[in-house]
């Protein structure tokens, strides 16, 4: 085929295409071009996909994949961000606060009782995500004494510089959440974090903590999820995950790995690696730490605590059960 | 029968985190066979050279996750 004609064919294919290539996660624009092989010009024609971001075939979908071929013509992944019509920047900033406003209030708002997917915090930190309320491991069967919030350390805990009955509020701090208006609970146990050091490594498994509460003020049922009906002990690849979160209210995700040693940022240049982690396509943001991780059948599944733009790790709530000593199920 | 990826993982965790820019590394699937996930915050030279494509008959897929932090309100 002449050149010309190649791309009066590859323009009519992505016309035809674009809605289908728009319909993918991340495609911002569809073009006729040429195929870029590092960063160097091929000449060699081909449909072009803007996105706003390149990401793994592993982090996608199988649909928002785009195939390398269309038809017998040849695509072109290019990372270009969002594209933005050039205008005022201030107007920008507006909208997307705007946005913002529209999709939160809920989850941050002050209630009573209090449920998982709601805002909390210690009181010295900005705010995270109640998982459900819980109770202590033994006796069991039998009348459980003390009835607890679950969360992560970093949200109950302030990343170990607490002290045993310092308040938890609700919503946190950064929500408005005030002492001692707002005290919900006070922290009871925590799994101190082992943070790096220059000379050793130390392994955590979790980042979780306990406050306790007054049973009335305590259902553990999580907005929009409902209750958890077992603690699923066997995950797998490829499972869709659901949570419930103050920043990013109710989303969904597939677990990626098993068995993982990742390690998490702290702020403030403290690192620490955590072993046996789950990790799924990103499903968070930050002030979601700290909610449930559940399968699409209310199987509790992991202890949401860390995240990147591209994915999400959580604890495997079967090691938060076991290093805490408390129950989620029955 | 080979050895199981659980195993073929815990001998090159250690050695891999150490490497500048690894953040995680986890057991996945990969065309639907058990295969090593090496998150890393950016595909550096180093990366590339040291981590190689297979390990002990196990594919390695190094995927960009970015840097993994809490996820704190103050952060983002």
């Amino acid at each position: 085929m002449e050149k010309e004609n190649v791309y009066k064919v590859i323009t009519k294919a992505a016309e035809k295409q674009q809605d289908a290539f728009f319909a993918k996660q991340n495609v911002v624009g569809v073009g006729t071009g040429h195929r870029i092989k590092e960063g160097k010009d091929t000449g060699e024609p081909c449909i072009m996909i803007f996105v706003s971001q390149k990401l793994d075939k592993m982090l996608l979908r199988e649909y928002d994949i785009v195939p390398k071929e269309i038809k017998g013509l040849k695509t072109d992944v290019v990372e270009t961000g969002d594209i933005f019509a050039g205008e005022d920047s201030a107007a920008e900033n507006a909208e997307v606060t705007l946005k913002e406003e529209i999709g939160i209030e809920v989850l941050k708002q002050r209630i009573r009782p209090i449920m998982g997917g709601y805002s909390v915090g210690h009181y010295r930190i900005t705010a995270g995500t109640i998982a459900t309320c819980v109770y202590d491991i033994s006796p069991f069967p039998g009348i459980p004494r003390r009835y607890y919030i679950l969360s992560n350390n970093h949200v109950l805990a302030n990343s170990n510089n607490a002290r045993i009955g310092d308040p938890i509020l609700q919503p946190g701090p950064y929500d408005g959440g005030a002492v001692p208006k707002d005290i919900i609970a006070r922290l009871s146990r925590f799994v101190p974090i082992r943070f790096k050091t220059p000379t050793s490594t130390q392994i955590n498994y979790v980042d979780a903590a306990i406050a306790e509460g007054e049973f009335h003020n305590l259902d553990r049922e999580i907005y929009w999820i409902g209750y958890v009906q077992q603690v699923k002990s066997n995950p797998k690849v490829g499972d869709i995950v659901e949570k419930t979160g103050r920043t990013t209210n109710f989303t969904t995700g597939r677990i990626i790995a098993l068995d993982s040693t990742v390690d998490v940022n702290y702020g403030g240049g403290r690192v620490a690696r955590f072993a046996r982690q789950i990790v799924t396509t990103n499903m968070s943001a930050g002030g979601d730490s700290g909610s449930l991780v559940c399968d699409i059948k209310e199987g509790a599944v992991g202890l949401l605590f860390a995240g990147s733009p591209q994915v999400t790790v959580l604890n495997n709530i079967l090691y938060v059960q076991k290093l805490l000593r408390i129950r989620l199920h029955p | 029968m080979g050895l199981r990826i659980g195993e073929v993982i815990s001998e090159i965790r250690d050695q891999w985190m150490d490497i500048d820019g690894v953040e995680g590394i986890g057991q996945g699937k990969t065309d639907d066979k058990d295969c090593i996930l090496v998150f890393v915050s950016v595909k550096t030279p180093e990366i590339k050279k040291t981590i190689p494509l297979e390990f002990k008959g196990f594919t390695v897929r190094v995927i960009e996750s970015g840097v993994i932090s809490t996820e704190e309100p103050h952060q983002k």
